[in-house]
């Protein structure tokens, strides 16, 4: 592992036991005004999660909105309706063990059944099935090639393959491979003036073996604006197959289009106009269906 | 097997949405104090929208909807706050307390 990638789990474990941590004092403890902190605590760390899984919008969001506006209205909530000169600020819970029973069945069934039972769909579909890799002098190599989005950030569509500026590119045979072969994937791009410019290609990654296949990716990394093209090839000790184009694709300029922020403008005033127009009127309405609520009644 | 956040980003924020919401029922179930049991729900909500966020940025081809879902989420889960503060002030002025187990009026 690098260190980057240390450092990123190290991260998100502590944000993580932060989130959870608040979340357990959310729940014990004993002083509402600790619960409505630790809660802090939780919308905070979970901005954090948000910020790991590179959801910039969602993390202003939360914050501005979570943090700002809804814990500021709980926290009014508790000091319109305790005497705040009361040195205990009583948090009444009456938890038996019937109800810690249902909540950790409904945590070990959630994660049972949805995450562990079930395999996410991880990975785009091959864009290319059942290429051959021709090594000298041997049966060729059937695989399938796939190229998806590496990180998580969410990739821009073009011609129904999700691209962006951090590409995984995997090779996944049909039987397994002898050790020695490794896969090495290049990469060209399409020059200013014109023609095929050739980018140095990754290092021969070694095959893992996956259930009866054997696979091998690599990952290329802030990639520039342009036309790209894919290839791949197979490597066993000085021997090398042909190159394999997966396919071509234009790279947008994720200098300027990093995060989410403009798609989710886009959105905004696209496929979802008429639910963003349906909220504000909702929010509207909640406001003033609240202030009336709130309001002394007028005795005649 | 390797568990590690940057190898499976999805198993892991599935796992503490899963945490945060029974953490979110538990509160919802136990406490008797209203406001104690607006902030299970908002421990809730936030377990969804680690849901929301996870899938969207870690499922290949998810695209934004799941972001703008937790945006929609994000967005009611004020206007239910503000509701729910009025709420819990009218039963403040009617009952003198803000317990949810001695709020009856509608079983007489």
């Amino acid at each position: 592992m690098a260190t980057s990638e240390i450092l990123i789990n190290l991260v998100y474990y502590v944000v993580a036991a932060a989130a959870l941590g608040g979340g357990v004092a959310v729940a014990v403890s004993k002083n509402i005004v600790r619960s409505a902190f630790a809660l802090l605590t939780v919308l905070f760390s979970v901005a954090g999660v948000y910020a790991l899984a590179r959801a910039d919008f969602i993390v202003a969001a939360q914050i501005l909105i979570y943090v700002g506006g809804i814990l500021v209205l709980i926290i009014f909530a508790i000091m319109l309706t305790h005497k705040i000169t009361d040195v205990k600020l009583s948090n009444e819970s009456s938890p038996g063990p019937v109800s810690v029973t249902a909540c950790l069945s409904v945590f070990v069934l959630i994660v049972t059944a949805f995450v562990y039972g079930y395999s996410w769909k991880r990975e785009a579909a091959p864009v290319r099935g059942s290429v051959d890799f021709a090594l000298e002098g041997r049966p060729p190599v059937r695989a399938d090639l796939s190229m998806w989005q590496g990180g998580g950030l969410t990739g821009v569509e073009f011609d129904g393959k999700v691209l962006d500026g951090f590409v995984r590119l995997k090779v996944k045979t049909s039987s397994s491979v002898k050790e020695t072969v490794r896969a090495q994937f290049g990469l060209s791009r399409v020059k200013k003036g014109g023609g095929w410019e050739d980018l140095p290609p990754s290092k021969p990654a070694p095959f893992a073996t996956e259930g009866g296949a054997a696979v091998a990716w690599t990952e290329f990394e802030r990639l520039e604006e342009g036309k790209y093209e894919w290839k791949a090839r197979l490597v066993d000790e000085g021997v090398e197959s042909p190159w394999v184009e997966f396919a071509q694709g234009q790279l947008p300029d994720f200098n300027s289009e990093k995060g989410l922020t403009k798609a989710i403008g886009r959105a905004f005033m696209g496929p979802y106009l008429l639910a963003f127009e349906v909220v504000s009127v909702l929010l509207l309405a909640a406001l003033v269906g609240a202030a009336f609520l709130a309001r002394k009644e007028v005795r005649e | 097997m390797d568990w590690a956040f940057s190898r499976h980003p999805l198993e892991n924020l599935l796992v503490l949405s899963a945490a945060l919401f029974a953490l979110g029922i538990f509160t919802i179930i136990t406490r008797r104090n209203a406001v104690s049991v607006l902030m299970g729900v908002e421990l809730v909500l936030n377990a969804a929208n680690v849901n929301f966020v996870a899938f969207s940025q870690y499922v290949p081809g998810a695209g934004i909807h799941g972001g703008m879902f937790s945006i929609f989420v994000i967005l009611l889960a004020a206007a239910e706050a503000a509701v729910a503060l009025a709420i819990i002030i009218g039963i403040y002025q009617n009952f003198g307390r803000v317990d949810v187990d001695k709020a009856e009026l509608m079983k007489e």
